[in-house]
């Protein structure tokens, strides 16, 4: 229920139009709120994706307390989809299973979440790995971008 | 020392429409009102020009005066604005003369004006060769005695029906403070955004279209700091490592100079390792973001950090069209422009939001509009500045 509440407040805030542009406005849909959790069942916040048919325009992140933390586009200018990416990429847990799998050849994974690595602003889909040989280990995808997590917390990153 | 000429009839104007849109002046006398061209010199009693009585007329009706100041030292624009008493000139000088041939018969005079014998209290002045004959009071027509200033003891106000010299009794302090605010109002109303504006007729719907309240406070980085012609001027990059937010947030910060460095370079100056073996920016580094500013700009640009920014920091650089990489936990960014409601209710506070340019996720990166400065924390910000000659 919180969910609706949560695109409710996304679409409200899509409309009222000093987040996203006109364009945005006019050709943006709203989706399904998705938690932002770390560890894995803790919440954080709120990641609401705006689509624009299979690309990813940009995302709301609100607080739990629904609080706007920020609107961010992935449209370098108004009307520019060329650089938005696919939004299977940030929306659907199959294509981010198959992003680790495609780099760990023969591992097993676990069940994709939402997640950020170390800091809030390093968004990214955390995934829970069995390696082929033996071991685990977190992995992240951000987009194209699959990674390690690092456990260090001293660095800009 | 001679009077400064000043024209604020243009600024005067403007008050006017300011009080009129407000409904702080009667609707019915003053909507279409037209604000005359000329007026009547008003002098200070030491001969100094001081304000100008100015007719307001609908269909050529006088409906009200107003006074606009013709020396700085009076501190603002519109002095007055009046209604109900009948400011006609002509018809003042000739009751005036009339009164003054009653008084004295035989009284000779070349020149008659308006003085501000005890402002705003205004009399007319009969001079022969320069020098005053009579001076009767407007309206009850009373001789205006000869000054008291001699007499009056120090910090003595004036007595009730005395001609004092506003000008010449005026502190040195008060007066440059005064000049100072003149100066300012005139600076900003006589600005080239109101340029196209006709002020002299009260009109309310198109003075509000014009000046509409401002309820926020928005700005964005422009090619220059004349941001009215041209288009938003910052360009995102995403980092091309998982790790490198700071070479990213440099870069752009670099681009936005025309300093076009890669990544690879900037990791490289900044020891941020390879694009095959990369690594973060250590804690406690941070004064390597400002070397490489410096040393990759050849100290065109002289950089500095402020590790603990306020969003009154981020407002004033961004207001001077400077982008500043904004250093949270674990992170960095490029900051590139401000919002903030300017309207506060008690108990809330008014949202302030930073324009980011996140290089994360990698490769990509996102513009977020805005960003909540109200519940984020922030660390070090990173500000350069481009030396002139």
């Amino acid at each position: 229920m919180q969910s609706q509440a949560v695109v409710r407040a996304a679409k409200a805030m899509l409309e009222q139009g000093s987040m996203a542009d006109a364009w945005t406005r006019q050709h943006g849909e709203v989706r399904k709120a998705i938690p932002v959790e770390a560890p894995k069942g803790v919440m954080q916040s709120w990641f609401v994706p705006v689509l624009h048919g299979e690309r990813l325009l940009g995302f709301f992140e609100l607080t739990p307390e629904l609080d706007v933390r920020r609107y961010s586009s992935f449209q370098k200018h108004a009307g520019d989809i060329e650089g938005c990416p696919p939004a299977a990429d940030w929306i659907d847990p199959e294509t981010i299973r198959r992003k680790v799998l495609q780099r760990l050849k023969g591992a097993v994974t676990g069940e994709p979440y939402l997640s950020f690595d170390t800091y809030p602003s390093r968004l990214a889909w955390a995934v829970p790995v069995t390696l082929a040989g033996g071991g685990s280990r977190l992995m992240f995808v951000a987009g194209d971008s699959v990674f390690e997590g690092r456990s260090d917390t001293g660095t800009t990153r | 020392m001679a009077t400064r000429k000043v024209d604020a009839r243009r600024a005067a104007a403007f008050q006017l429409n300011t009080l009129h849109a407000t409904d702080a002046l009667p609707a019915d006398r003053f909507e279409g009102a037209r604000l005359g061209a000329q007026g009547t010199p008003i002098y200070d009693i030491n001969g100094e020009l001081l304000f100008r009585r100015v007719p307001l007329t609908k269909k050529g009706e006088v409906v009200a005066f107003a006074d606009i100041a013709a020396h700085p030292a009076l501190g603002d624009a519109l002095i007055a604005v009046s209604h109900g008493v009948e400011w006609d000139e002509r018809r003042i000088l000739k009751e005036a003369i009339t009164a003054a041939k009653k008084k004295r018969r035989a009284l000779r005079y070349d020149t008659v004006r308006f003085v501000a014998y005890s402002f705003p209290k205004v009399a007319v002045q009969f001079l022969s060769k320069g020098e005053e004959v009579l001076m009767l009071e407007w309206l009850t027509w009373a001789q205006v005695p000869p000054s008291r200033y001699q007499e009056r003891k120090k910090d003595e106000p004036p007595s009730n029906f005395e001609r004092w010299s506003f000008l010449d009794e005026m502190p040195a302090a008060t007066k440059r403070a005064r000049v100072k605010r003149f100066d300012e109002i005139l600076r900003q109303w006589d600005a080239r955004r109101f340029a196209r504006y006709r002020v002299d007729i009260l009109d309310k719907a198109k003075f509000l279209d014009l000046v509409r309240f401002r309820l926020v406070e928005t700005y964005e980085m422009h090619y220059s700091s004349h941001a009215g012609d041209h288009q938003v001027c910052f360009e995102l990059r995403g980092q091309q490592t998982d790790v490198w937010c700071v070479a990213a947030s440099v870069q752009m910060l670099l681009l936005f100079y025309r300093y076009d460095y890669t990544q690879v370079r900037l990791a490289d100056e900044m020891d941020l390792g390879t694009l095959n073996n990369p690594n973060g920016l250590p804690y406690g580094d941070e004064q390597k973001v400002v070397d490489t500013i410096e040393a990759l700009s050849s100290n065109q640009l002289d950089a500095d950090m402020n590790p603990s920014p306020t969003f009154t920091y981020y407002r004033d650089e961004l207001r001077l069209n400077r982008p500043i990489i904004s250093f949270i936990p674990g992170h960095s960014r490029a900051c590139a422009g401000f919002t903030r409601n300017l309207l506060a209710f008690p108990g809330f506070t008014p949202f302030r939001g930073l324009l980011i340019y996140d290089p994360w996720p990698p490769n990509v990166g996102v513009i977020t509009r805005w960003e909540n400065f109200n519940i984020s924390s922030y660390r070090h910000a990173f500000r350069a500045r481009l030396q002139h000659v």
